[in-house]
């Protein structure tokens, strides 16, 4: 291969090459290393790449985050928030599917508003476990970083946690408008917000999983204790206040014991 | 660096290697900057069109199928996405089509490059634009006529006119 | 002032005492926390990370008591804290992880982007960024843990066995950074890479079934294994190591 000349090259690089040369130039170029040395502008080329490699370094955002930054909240906080469940695909699909097949089950017996009980069981609970995957998984690494992070810890959870479990809040609200006959329609609404509260402030003593735990084993056992004693609508009016006492002992215990990440040693 | 393969390099970026990317850049931005200015003089637009071209390049480098020069398919994106740019800042309708490179055109290039330029050089002023735009460039009408800032009848008219002479110089 | 001090603190799990009446003050500069598994170093790091509180006894770290809401926000706007990862798995790539740490941390995009860059640079991170952490080498796991508790400029650094398993490279960055490190905040790093560890660090406290048997420099404790009988044709180092944990009893740990 015959290279350009160097006079030839800078008569390129300042213009003054005719177009034939130019255009033959041209053509070397992109195949010819050595002569893309010889006219590289090296000043150039560092600030070029300089330019690149932050916006390569730059990490996109989700649209959610996008989204969340557009309406005034602060960047890191509305990167917490976004990468929390309550924007998975996965989390509304499953939140979706389990109040479908409780919806069913639900409808497919009678219009008794008793019958409607596997959705009025399953509504309050969803939400809760939303708070349990709100945080990331205990003992794993970057949760522990999480946790004595300014803006870690039950700060986190709390944003997290209040994000996801209103996402199948009204997931669950457009499925009880659907499935079930007005007059049941929206009693779990009460005892699924206390539960997510409970399990929120419960969260201050121990690892959210385990409250969540806590909460739905109290909400199921009351439901249990409710139908033996035939009449499973008193645990919509009993619950929240058994959940509000879960609340209020959490709260009380929680100013003397430790830092909301001690339970997952 | 010349005895780093291109395609190596871009292999390499494929699996997010920032360094490869860096290599890649300082090889092929400086030339392909000069080209672009040599068609286009605004100088801000051929850094976003050169920014643009590289981020492409970081987020899709396996686009590249191994035929050809990478200086070549990095050339094609790059004037490519100089002319997006002309065009959103035109508000034109940015729709792309097929290349229209026909198979004449195809044995034009395939000359002997020297040759080829040689006789390109006899063409009037007017007509070499166009030619430069989509035979050695390798544009569709629609995107030379963006480049060149002429409507697009004109583009083929004059592409018309500059076949006959080339058939001619042939001939 | 002393940066961190650990008053007659106790921690017990599950009735198994972990740390019994530690007695520590920490000054600016490189504590090495060393002992056998289950000593009770990543139970006195989890307490300085303010991770855990002790069943009884005081802490201060830079004045403030973790105990107290307000002064406990403070302490961490101030702390840098990598675990020990060595089962990081997750699918952020190194850069997504990075930022957010910077995002947990409460950093600005400014400080974000300038603290990241600059650890990136420190720590030799470039050729990884993109790629996902669960699919690093330890060596590059355990750069990427001090990387993000760097973010923020930290004034108290715990670190919890930061040369694990690492391959020559990453100890060599790791060493160099923690070494720049030393002159102007307070680092305390757990480990058994006893060499290592005696390099960096201008002090070594040693714990056995949770309380100090040995607290000075690494010098002193080379000058206790010159003075012990060595059969086994151990380091200086390596013996006083061994006799600081042997049932021989020991002088009081001086007080700094
Ligand atoms: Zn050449």
């Amino acid at each position: 291969m015959t290279h350009p000349s160097r006079a030839e090259l800078r008569g390129y690089l300042t213009s003054e090459s005719s177009d034939f040369e130019a255009d033959t130039i041209e053509h070397h170029l992109v195949g010819c290393s050595s002569c893309r040395v010889e006219i590289r502008d090296g000043e150039w080329t560092n600030r070029s790449w300089r330019q690149l490699r932050t916006t390569i370094r730059t990490p996109p955002r989700s649209r959610p985050e996008r989204t969340l930054v557009t309406v005034g909240i602060p960047n890191h906080i509305a990167h917490l928030i976004a990468a929390s469940p309550a924007f998975r695909p996965a989390w509304w699909l499953s939140v979706a599917a389990a109040l479908v097949f409780a919806g069913i089950a639900a409808g497919a017996v009678t219009t008794n508003p008793l019958a409607s009980l596997p959705f009025l069981t399953v509504a309050p609970v969803l939400p809760v476990i939303g708070v349990a995957l709100a945080y990331g998984i205990p003992g794993d690494p970057l949760t522990q970083i999480a946790a004595v992070a300014p803006h870690g810890g039950f700060r986190l959870l709390l944003i997290r946690g209040l994000t996801v479990s209103a996402s199948s809040i009204a997931l669950a609200v457009l499925a009880a408008l659907f499935f079930l006959p007005p007059n049941a329609a929206f009693i779990w609404l009460i005892p699924s917000l206390a539960a997510t509260a409970a399990t929120l402030a419960l969260s201050i003593r121990m690892a959210a999983p385990v409250a969540a735990i806590v909460v739905v084993t109290i909400w199921i056992m009351l439901l249990g204790a409710t139908t033996i004693a035939g009449t499973p609508t008193d645990a919509f009016t009993i619950g929240p206040h058994l959940l509000v006492l879960a609340i209020a002992v959490a709260i009380v215990g929680g100013a003397r014991n430790s830092a909301p990440s001690s339970a997952a040693t | 660096m010349a005895d780093v393969d291109d395609s190596d390099l871009l292999a390499a970026i494929a699996r997010g290697d920032e360094e490869a990317m860096r290599h890649l850049h300082a090889e092929h931005a400086s030339w392909i900057r000069r080209r672009l200015l040599r068609r286009f003089e605004d100088g801000e637009l051929v850094e976003e069109a050169i920014q643009d071209t590289f981020m492409t390049v970081w987020h899709k480098p396996n686009a590249y199928r191994g035929e050809g020069e990478v200086g070549a398919w990095l050339w094609g994106i790059a004037i490519r996405r100089l002319i997006d740019l002309i065009r959103r800042r035109r508000r034109q309708p940015s729709t792309l089509v097929g290349s229209v490179r026909s198979a004449e055109d195809e044995a034009l290039v395939g000359l002997e490059f020297g040759e080829f330029a040689g006789i390109l050089e006899r063409l009037p002023q007017e007509l070499l634009g166009v030619v430069r735009a989509t035979i050695l460039d390798g544009l569709t009408t629609r995107e030379a006529a963006v480049l060149l800032g002429i409507p697009q009848g004109t583009v083929k008219t004059r592409m018309v006119r500059a076949r006959a002479l080339l058939r001619e110089e042939f001939g | 002032m002393s940066d961190v001090l650990l008053d007659r603190v106790t921690k017990t799990y599950r009735r198994r005492p972990a740390l019994q009446g530690i007695n520590l003050r920490l000054t600016a500069g490189t504590t090495a926390i060393m002992g056998p598994n289950g000593a009770g170093k990543t139970t006195l790091l989890r307490l300085l990370a303010t991770a855990i509180r002790p069943d009884s006894g005081q802490i201060r770290i830079h004045g403030a008591d973790p105990n107290r809401p307000l002064e406990l926000a403070r302490i961490r706007t101030r702390l840098g804290y990598a675990p020990d990862g060595n089962d990081l798995d997750t699918r952020l790539s190194v850069l997504q992880f990075l930022h957010h740490v910077a995002a947990l941390k409460g950093l600005d995009i400014t400080e974000r982007n300038r603290d990241i860059e600059q650890q990136i640079e420190a720590l030799g991170l470039g050729h990884a960024l993109h790629r996902q952490v669960r699919q690093l080498p330890t060596g590059t796991v355990r750069r990427l843990l001090v990387a993000q508790a760097m973010l923020g400029r930290p004034q108290l650094l715990v670190l919890d066995e930061p040369f694990a398993d690492v391959d020559h490279e990453s100890r060599h960055l790791l060493i160099d950074v923690l070494r720049r490190s030393s002159d102007h905040l307070t680092v305390v790093l757990a480990g058994h890479h006893l060499n290592d560890l005696a390099a960096i660090a201008n002090r070594l406290v040693i714990l056995k079934a949770g309380t100090v048997a040995f607290d000075n420099t690494p010098a002193d404790l080379v000058a206790a294994g010159l003075a012990t009988t060595n059969p086994d044709d151990l380091s200086p180092l390596e013996a006083g190591y061994l006799a600081a944990l042997s049932d021989r009893p020991r002088p009081e740990p001086d007080p700094m």
